[in-house]
């Protein structure tokens, strides 16, 4: 049989993307290696009784067009939005309440963001339209393109210091940037993107999105894994598969980041050689690892509700700096950046009665480390940097952990087959966002290469919206159907 | 108020001396007002050892507006060149030294001893590389286009790049992705725009060559006295030792004159002024006359990594170890792009760098007559290095000097046994003796580097504009702020 459609990846995006063609009447075929859908929006017990989502706590906001559009909320993946955010250092707080009125500096640029980010998703998933790049409409100035030639330090220069770090410890998240390079504001379209809390962890996002394709009429191969796209004629054929059979299909979606997709897919001298050279440049490099905790009971903050939001242990730009100019060397730095969340706070089904679960996640964590592969003392030490660093902030809390896992980059480059762990899909600079792709013509998500299209979570949409790079694939399949048809 | 003016033009540099000359053209009374006891700024030169004289800050000529050349008929007024087109040369510490000349295959062939993908990609890289800088040209400096939008389109990818990524996108040797790099100095090579320096380096046009890098016969001296020679000729005032104090104000916050450190006041309805943006808006009463806010919005942009200046007085020619390079050429010492990087985290920290990169230009070698017989010159730019350095440049200067010849002494042997003089420019002492923070193209904004040259120019304030280096993109001995100045001078008056 063959495909209208076939999509590499059951994450998000190909979810997303295979839900809407499903939805326009196209027979589609989504290909996954693993056993499940969903991607990074899973949540799995870690130690029994104790469950947790292991890669992110929470995915970037949903474009509510495409929130509805998915029937996401009848599938049963409704969001609970995020209250606050706190920085705490052992003696001192920072608050941030998402909610109050007249925050002054800080809300406005928190409120600048948000901003930036929906109009950057909503280009980005129109763009499926627009073939071109360099034309009227795709010239006309992104948002957030100021940012990209901005530091980060500036950007967030508002009020105190402890706001300031506050800010940017918000906007780097489990990421590595230095707060003083110009383009480093870029980040802050990463500022509380977080689509909010969901009843059941983030599984229950990966189920609603395969519930929702499942409704549109899209086919799963689960276990299955894609190993080459293979072309006839000048044409696209279909996807090859490790087992050496054929899914034949007229377009592909593949969610994959953009240097597997061409780089694995593809025999190099089968592409121009321009793309190669752009495809090799394209920067990547993981900067997160994560760390869950299984606590016998609550731990106890100096300031009592910092665990209905985010925690942010002793962020200074400084500490951001040195994490950085470490992380680039390939060395886990002394001071690491670190986010608590006591995710069993909003979800008491992820902790036995009186229990907790903790999750920590470390920016500024190197791929590879100057000094060769991960070693189990090397994890050990990512255990000890969270362990310590929650302790800092709430006394006690080594006492209370029963147990305790750590995800270390290359376990992410594993599980989700991003390259180099890089969650966000690329260096989130601007010559890598913000329309510009590995390419100049076709603008994204098109490819040189004709029915090839790609969503994986970067290129389009920045890492800064969930669903939109899949949209905006689908987006450009059909309309680039609609031409075939017409012509 | 003594003798009224048409325009005051605050600094005797070659573009404040540019400015005044294109005004005066124009018929205008222009008065200079320069604080030191001689014309040229940071092109002056000052004798530091035995007969040996070497410009204050500025050792080549980078980028010299052609149309000021032409207009200003600078050749007439004695300025030649003594190097048309000086080689860049790449000094490796292994011997292997990289250079690069005008011709790519000449080029490649240089390259292959480094690698052969790099001697490959050469002549591509420099095809595009050009070609992006004749569109940014219409950008940068057309005064009478305003619509570079297209412009920005096809050059937006390169102009959101660090010079890092984008040569690490074509290059894979040290030795040539850390010489071209060194160009970019003003930021990391990891900053975004950091790319677009490169680009506005390929940008030039001196002597009818894209892209090259000239030496004047008779040093920079010589191009400050040509223009001078320009500015008197069309009938400009020059005083020297006379200080401003304070940009004067009227009623209506429109410029009103300038008040001088004796007391005296001119009255002028128009001001240029050669210092840089910050200095210029923290004159005294234009701060107040914009208001706190802008004043400490002023204050808080950190003012990160500069260059500083050390010349080197010798009593032997020196010589270069390791393989054949052209004495004519300029050297850049930085082993690898993560060399920059480095150097700048250490700098934007306060701190020297372990391993300083430089710019080194032997004068004497470009034009004998500059230096007494038997003695030489070493020309030397270091940086990125502190701004503002922890314990102060005071402290830090016999340091810095003591770094660069141990590290020079490397590449040129002997260096410390045949040394008779040496002087040093700390970044303090530019800002502080010639109002330049962008002294030699430091602390540059990316955001500068797109902006339209309109707003580089202009200040808040009517009335009050700049044209020193500040006025270009990328600061430079160029004479083009005091011509982009001037036009926008004219610009307002026909304005009705």
């Amino acid at each position: 049989m063959r495909y209208d459609a076939a999509i590499i990846g059951a994450g998000a995006e190909g979810l997303a993307a295979a839900t809407l063609l499903g939805q326009a009447g196209l027979r589609v075929i989504v290909i996954e290696r693993g056993a499940r859908a969903g991607g990074r929006c899973l949540t799995r017990e870690f130690h029994p009784g104790y469950r947790a989502s292991p890669y992110v706590d929470d995915v970037a906001e949903i474009p509510a067009e495409l929130y509805w559009q998915l029937d996401l909320a009848r599938h049963g993946a409704v969001f609970v939005p995020e209250r606050c955010s706190h920085a705490l250092w052992p003696e001192r707080c920072h608050a941030l309440n998402f909610f109050a009125s007249g925050n002054g500096g800080q809300a406005r640029l928190l409120a600048e963001a948000a901003e930036r980010r929906r109009s950057i998703a909503a280009r980005a998933v129109g763009n499926g339209e627009k073939r071109s790049r360099l034309s009227r409409a795709g010239r006309a100035p992104w948002p957030a393109a100021d940012w990209a030639t901005t530091a980060l330090a500036d950007a967030v220069a508002v009020e105190s210091d402890d706001e300031a770090a506050h800010l940017a410890a918000l906007s780097l998240a489990g990421r590595a940037a230095d707060p003083y390079l110009a383009g480093s504001a870029l980040h802050l379209l990463g500022a509380r993107a977080s689509a909010g809390r969901l009843a059941g962890g983030l599984g229950r996002l990966g189920d609603a999105l395969h519930a929702a394709a499942d409704a549109a009429g899209v086919q799963f191969a689960f276990g299955l894994e894609a190993s080459d796209i293979q072309r006839r004629d000048g044409r696209l054929s279909g996807v090859g598969l490790a087992d050496g059979s054929e899914i034949a299909a007229q377009s592909i979606i593949s969610t994959l980041d953009l240097k597997r997709t061409f780089l694995s897919f593809f025999a190099w001298n089968a592409l121009p050689r321009t793309v190669v050279r752009r495809v090799n440049a394209f920067r990547m490099a993981g900067t997160t690892a994560r760390v869950l905790f299984a606590l016998s009971s609550t731990p106890e903050f100096a300031v009592p509700q910092a665990q209905d939001g985010p925690i942010h242990v002793a962020p200074s730009l400084g500490v951001l700096n040195a994490a950085y100019q470490d992380w680039r060397l390939g060395v886990v730095a002394e001071h690491l950046p670190v986010v608590l969340n006591v995710v069993s706070a909003h979800d008491a089904s992820l902790a036995p009665p009186d229990g907790a679960v903790v999750t920590a996640t470390l920016g500024a964590v190197p791929f590879r480390p100057f000094d060769g592969a991960w070693t189990h003392e090397k994890r050990e030490l990512l255990r000890r940097r969270a362990r310590d660093a929650a302790e800092s902030v709430s006394p006690g809390f080594a006492e209370r952990i029963v147990a305790s896992e750590v995800i270390a980059p290359p376990d992410i480059e594993d599980a989700l087959g991003a390259t180099d762990a890089d969650l966000a899909g690329g260096e989130i600079a601007g010559d890598q966002m913000l329309g510009m792709g590995p390419w100049d013509e076709p603008a994204l998500p098109r490819t040189p290469i004709a029915g090839l299209y790609l969503a994986g979570s970067h290129l389009t949409a920045g890492a800064f919206a969930t669903c939109a790079a899949g949209a905006s694939a689908a987006r450009a399949l059909l309309a680039d159907r609609a031409k075939g048809h017409r012509t | 108020m003594t003798g009224a003016r048409d325009a005051i033009v605050i600094g005797a540099g070659v573009n404040g001396l540019a400015a005044a000359a294109y005004l005066a053209m124009a018929g205008k009374r222009v008065l200079v007002l320069e604080a030191r006891d001689s014309e040229g700024g940071l092109s002056d030169v000052d004798e530091f050892a035995d007969g040996v004289r070497a410009t204050r800050a500025a050792h080549a000529l980078y980028a010299l507006d052609p149309s000021v050349v032409r207009e200003l008929k600078l050749a007439r007024h004695g300025l030649k060149f003594a190097v048309r087109d000086m080689p860049l040369v790449g000094l490796r510490n292994d011997g292997k030294h990289l250079v690069l000349v005008r011709d790519p295959y000449t080029t490649a062939r240089h390259i292959v001893a480094h690698s052969d993908s790099d001697a490959n990609a050469w002549a591509e890289f420099r095809r595009e590389w050009f070609a992006l800088a004749r569109i940014m040209r219409h950008l940068w400096w057309s005064a009478n286009s305003r619509n570079g939008d297209d412009a920005v389109a096809r050059a937006e990818r390169v102009s959101r790049m660090g010079a890092g990524a984008w040569l690490d996108s074509w290059f894979e040797s040290d030795a040539l992705k850390a010489t071209l790099g060194f160009d970019a100095h003003a930021l990391s090579p990891l900053a975004a725009g950091s790319a677009l320096i490169l680009v506005w380096r390929a940008a030039q046009e001196m002597c009818g060559l894209q892209g090259a890098v000239a030496f004047p016969r008779g040093g920079l001296r010589a191009l400050v006295d040509a223009v001078a020679a320009a500015a008197c000729k069309a009938g400009v005032e020059t005083r020297t030792e006379a200080p401003v104090a304070d940009i004067q104000v009227d009623s209506e916050g429109a410029v009103a004159g300038v008040a001088l450190a004796s007391g005296e006041m001119i009255a002028a309805p128009l001001v240029l002024s050669s210092l840089s943006r910050r200095q210029t808006l923290s004159q005294p009463s234009v701060r107040r006359a914009l208001g706190l806010g802008e004043a400490a919005q002023l204050d808080r942009r950190r003012s990160g990594a500069q260059m500083a200046r050390v010349a080197l007085a010798l009593d032997a020619p020196p010589t270069i170890s390791g393989s054949q390079v052209p004495l004519t050429g300029r050297f850049v010492v930085a082993e690898r792009l993560d060399s920059l990087t480095a150097a700048h985290a250490a700098a934007m920290a306060g701190r020297l760098p372990q391993e300083l990169t430089m710019e080194v230009v032997l004068p004497v070698a470009a034009d004998p007559a500059l230096a007494p017989q038997g003695r030489h010159l070493v020309s030397v730019l270091v940086g990125p290095v502190p701004a503002e350095i922890e314990g102060g440049w005071k402290a830090a200067k016999s340091l810095l000097a003591a770094k660069v010849v141990a590290q020079l002494s490397r590449h040129l042997p002997g260096l410390s046994r045949h040394l008779v003089g040496i002087e040093v420019l700390t970044p303090d002492e530019a800002r502080h003796g010639f109002g330049a923070d962008d002294a030699f193209g430091g602390a540059v904004d990316a955001a500068r580097l797109l902006a339209d040259w309109r707003e580089r120019v202009r200040t808040p304030m009517p009335g009050l504009i700049l044209c020193g280096a500040a006025a270009d993109p990328v600061g430079a001995v160029s004479g083009r702020g005091g011509r982009m100045a001037a036009c926008f001078a004219f610009e307002r008056d026909a304005r009705p």
